[in-house]
């Protein structure tokens, strides 16, 4: 059992404490950066040229792409050599738009020492004749790189890869797993709409996945000049979109601000706004043209930025707590966002464990004597408190008066009890009623103690006329 | 007679609220249910117990186990604009239980029912509401208007029958005239003005006066005004300040003043000097036994120590007047109170840590304890999450000393965009000091919530939750 608690904890204290996963290519794209497992090199006193197995690399035959196997077997027979069985290679499955046999003629009109094939297959130009492997891709940047100093950093990929609407005999697996540019960091998403010319994003992207993210997808030119595609559906379908916030909606005024930027247009808000981004706000929006302007939410598309739970800049971390000053503008302004049920929740829920610690009921005694936090704002004490308090014994008070029972860390409370109900005097509400302390307060009956404290004015103290009277059923003094 | 007529008269409001939802071409209907099952262990005062000189005696565990039913109706869409009707209304029931918990005697409330109609410059609100302000909340039957000459300027005025603070039971129901009989046989009129201005984003101002009269007019009930008012000077300081006034008393209620530094990265100090004193009705006797105030200050400050990493404490000291009658009778009271407390919050992926220890030393009693929730909560609103908290008492005027363990788990579970489910559990293990008596706190607390809405979807669906 302490086994397990102690691996439940270090797991938890890992997920605590460990560094996230580093994002890396997936396993088809490592499969495909993996080195050629053929050991060309060894072979290299044996063949004297790369024709002599791949003969139809220069001419475009198909067939003759790779060696026979009996080609193989002429020494892997298991006599001269060990036994190999090997068959050639199915057409790879790529999204890559290459042919062999111009790339071949035009490095042979260049080339006069005969390394056509290593200035794609060899790491590096200066290697020996035969120290090869499948074909980098840092290789075809150094002639189509056009200013790019590696691969992903290319603007432009037409020039060696397909659309993904042509390259169908890609899966899902495979274009899950395509490598990513740096150019798409974080910021990307933000600025990338510049980079959305041409066909270039057509290469890993398809309709779909911009409609995943873009409510307005349909009315973007550039989105809907992209084929769609069954795969990247499937692919976004259920996507959870995390929409990043731009540079103007950081500022600290930007929840005033925002309505001077949206009546000038929301051509560019409807890119991550659907309306009911802004009604969980703007309730009423048929007063609000710009609101209107927007697409609405619809099942199967991008959801748009969900607003709900976004805290103002002004909801400062204390909000719960000290909400007073901006509450006390009146329903009006708290409404705009909440509803008076989200307002219940707290100050007349069925349960508030979240305003409440733990174990409050037991812990709520100091609370109430300090005032911490205002009992009454939000309990009718006389209903509420005494409720709770005299079905739990504490507010039946059977014991003798006097006797200090239930108060019985006080040996003297009776006569005590005056300065610390002065004090707290709700808290004797959430037990006592009035008639009870009538039992020796009273003018006209009991002990005829008086309970009016130094600084008593009656003239003023006195407006309740009838109240007076519960006590002074005579006539109420004047002074 | 009449208590049950006007009892009536506020439901028949609320429905014909309700009915235009017939009518409305949307209409939204949110519903959050919940079940407690709490063990609560009774007292009971034995007069043979403690050798004959009579105790209170603790009575084997019990439960209780309310039901609470929310309901609330949004209708627009109903021909004009901005208009609308709302209503939210609670039932509550015990499920069995042998005790009863607060107010699940009372089997209804309708805690809002009315119609609305906003328009740009103005507001209007008829019906059962709640008001919330710099006084606290205060529930009426009646008629609010709202006026809005600019955009950050609002003048409101609102009257009608008055509810008993803090509840929506009208003076003169029986519930709470049952409780206490002194309570005069007569309901309340309210009646109350306030202003608010918002003359810039980081700056709001409200003022607002209330009065409430029995409604035969024979009585003042209260009679009250408060100010509110937040500043903020640059980016990074914010004073704030209110208080409130008892106008029939001719005295201060409760005044608060403070300053908050806003540091980069979510550091924040705030500093907060005080003054307290219950406003209490004139229609009770509790007003005239001389409530006494105290006054104090704060600190609070909270570090972004890294990225999602934050790190809390703050200290409150309050002082209250010596006791007036500077009573031999009572023992270690004392005059003041400090409390500490220290917190900190982590979140590391999908996971998220909490920790809190509070320290108070009086008045009233002593306490120290401190909590631990570790939750798991991916994106989407799923949370899985246990929590401790362990807690040590001693009260003042009673012995009820000890050190209470708990140890429990909670989930939520978003069940798409219109279902919700939470549960929480928690087993509290009591353990008393030497030689201490007093009440057994070993008990189990269970609560199950169902949140659900159906309907139209204008509004922002998780401003309920």
């Amino acid at each position: 059992m302490i086994a397990r608690a102690l691996a439940a904890l270090l797991a938890l204290v890992a997920a605590l404490t460990g560094t996230p996963a580093r994002h890396g290519p997936g396993p088809a794209v490592a499969a495909q950066v993996a080195t050629d497992t053929f050991p060309h090199s060894l072979h290299a006193k044996l063949f004297t040229t790369c024709a002599s197995c791949h003969a139809g690399i220069s001419t475009g035959d198909t067939a003759a792409v790779w060696p026979s196997p009996e080609l193989c077997a002429g020494c892997h027979n298991g006599d001269l050599a060990r036994q190999v069985n090997w068959t050639p290679r199915p057409p790879r499955v790529t999204n890559l738009s290459f042919d062999h046999v111009p790339h071949v003629a035009l490095f042979e009109a260049m080339d006069s020492g005969g390394a056509t094939c290593q200035r794609c297959h060899a790491p590096a130009d200066s290697l020996p004749f035969m120290e090869v492997g499948r074909a980098s891709p840092a290789r075809c940047v150094d002639c189509h790189g056009q200013g790019a100093t590696s691969h992903l950093t290319q603007t432009s990929c037409e020039p060696c890869h397909t659309t993904l609407h042509d390259a169908t005999a890609l899966d899902t697996a495979t274009i899950r797993a395509f490598p990513r540019p740096p150019a798409h960091d974080s910021a990307w998403v933000l600025h990338h709409q510049s980079a959305a010319i041409g066909t270039t994003c057509a290469v890993c992207h398809a309709q779909q996945f911009c409609a995943s993210c873009h409510v307005n997808a349909r009315m973007v030119q550039a989105i809907e000049s992209l084929p769609a595609d069954d795969r990247v559906a499937a692919m976004v379908r259920g996507r959870r979109v995390t929409y990043p916030r731009p540079a103007s909606h950081l500022a600290a005024d930007w929840d005033r601000a925002h309505g001077t930027v949206a009546k000038a247009g929301v051509a560019e808000c409807a890119n991550c706004h659907a309306q009911e981004s802004c009604l969980g706000c703007h309730r009423i929006q048929e007063r609000v043209p710009t609101i209107a302007a927007l697409l609405r939410r619809t099942a199967g598309a991008a959801p748009g930025v969900d607003l709900a739970g976004l805290r103002p800049a002004y909801h400062l971390p204390d909000m719960q707590l000290r909400h007073r000053t901006l509450a006390a503008g009146g329903t009006a302004t708290c409404s705009t966002c909440h509803r008076p049920s989200y307002c219940a929740s707290c100050h007349d829920a069925a349960k508030a464990p979240g305003f409440h610690g733990a174990n409050f009921v037991q812990r709520h005694a100091q609370q109430a004597y300090t005032a911490e936090a205002e009992c009454a704002a939000c309990h009718q004490t006389q209903i509420f408190c005494r409720d709770c308090h005299r079905m739990l014994g504490r507010a039946n008070t059977n014991a003798p008066i006097g006797s200090g029972r239930y108060h019985d860390k006080q040996p003297g409370w009776l006569f005590g009890h005056g300065g610390v109900a002065r004090r707290s005097i709700e808290t004797c509400a959430s037990c006592h009623a009035q008639d009870f302390c009538l039992r020796c307060h009273s003018a006209t009956s009991g002990w005829h103690i008086n309970p009016h404290g130094a600084g008593f004015n009656p003239s003023v103290e006195g407006k309740n006329r009838a109240m007076c009277l519960v006590c002074h059923a005579t006539g109420v003094p004047t002074h | 007679m009449r208590h049950r007529l006007l009892s009536t008269c506020a439901v028949l409001l609320g429905l014909a609220a309700a009915a235009p939802a017939l009518l409305a071409q949307s209409v939204r209907l949110h519903g959050t249910t919940t079940t407690q099952y709490v063990q609560l262990r009774p007292i009971q005062y034995d007069s043979s117990a403690d050798s004959g000189a009579g105790a209170y005696v603790s009575l084997p565990v019990s439960y209780a186990a309310p039901f609470t039913q929310d309901l609330e109706l949004s209708a627009w869409g109903l021909g004009m604009t901005g208009l609308r009707a709302y209503v939210l209304v609670r039932g509550r029931a015990a499920l069995g239980s042998e005790l009863i918990w607060p107010q699940s005697d009372t089997h209804f409330e309708a805690l809002d029912a009315y119609l609305e109609l906003e328009r740009p410059q103005y507001l209007l609100r008829l019906g059962r509401q709640q008001r919330s302000s710099g006084l606290g909340f205060y529930g009426f039957d009646g008629l609010t208007a709202s006026w809005r000459p600019l955009a950050a300027l609002r003048i409101e005025g609102y009257g009608g029958r008055g509810l008993a603070r803090a509840s929506e039971e009208s003076y003169n129901s029986s519930a709470i005239t049952s409780l206490d009989p002194l309570r005069p046989d007569l309901g309340t009129i309210l009646l109350g003005a306030s202003v608010w201005a918002a003359p810039s984003a980081r700056s709001t101002f409200s003022a607002i006066y209330q009065r409430e009269l029995l409604s035969d007019a024979s009585g003042l009930v209260s009679e009250r005004a408060a100010f509110d008012g937040r500043v903020g000077l640059g980016s990074r300081l914010i004073l704030s300040g209110s208080a409130d006034a008892d106008i029939a008393r001719q005295q201060w209620g409760k005044a608060r003043i403070s300053a908050m530094v806003l540091l980069p990265r979510g550091t924040s100090l705030e500093i907060e000097a005080f003054q307290y004193r219950p406003t209490l009705d004139l229609s009770t006797i509790w007003g005239v036994f001389t409530p006494e105030s105290h006054y104090g200050y704060s600190a609070t400050a909270t570090v972004a120590a890294a990225r999602d990493m934050t790190f809390s404490g703050a200290f409150t000291y309050r002082r209250w007047q010596p006791l007036s009658s500077g009573s031999p009778f009572l023992v270690d009271v004392g005059d003041d109170q400090k409390e500490v407390s220290i917190g900190a919050h982590a979140r590391r992926g999908t996971y998220t840590l909490d920790a809190g220890y509070h320290l108070q030393l009086g008045y009233g009693g002593d306490q120290s304890g401190g909590d631990l929730a570790v939750a798991y909560a991916p994106p989407g609103g799923w949370r899985l999450g246990v929590q401790t908290t362990a807690f040590q008492q001693t009260d003042m005027f009673r012995v009820a000393d000890g050190t209470v363990y708990g140890l429990g788990a909670n989930v939520k579970t978003p069940l798409g965009r219109r279902l919700g489910l939470s549960a929480e559990a928690t087993r509290y293990f009591h353990r008393r000091l030497t030689g201490s008596t007093g009440i057994d706190w070993n008990q189990t607390r269970v609560s199950v919530s169902f949140d659900w809405t159906i309907g139209a979807d204008a509004d922002r669906i998780g401003s309920y939750r």
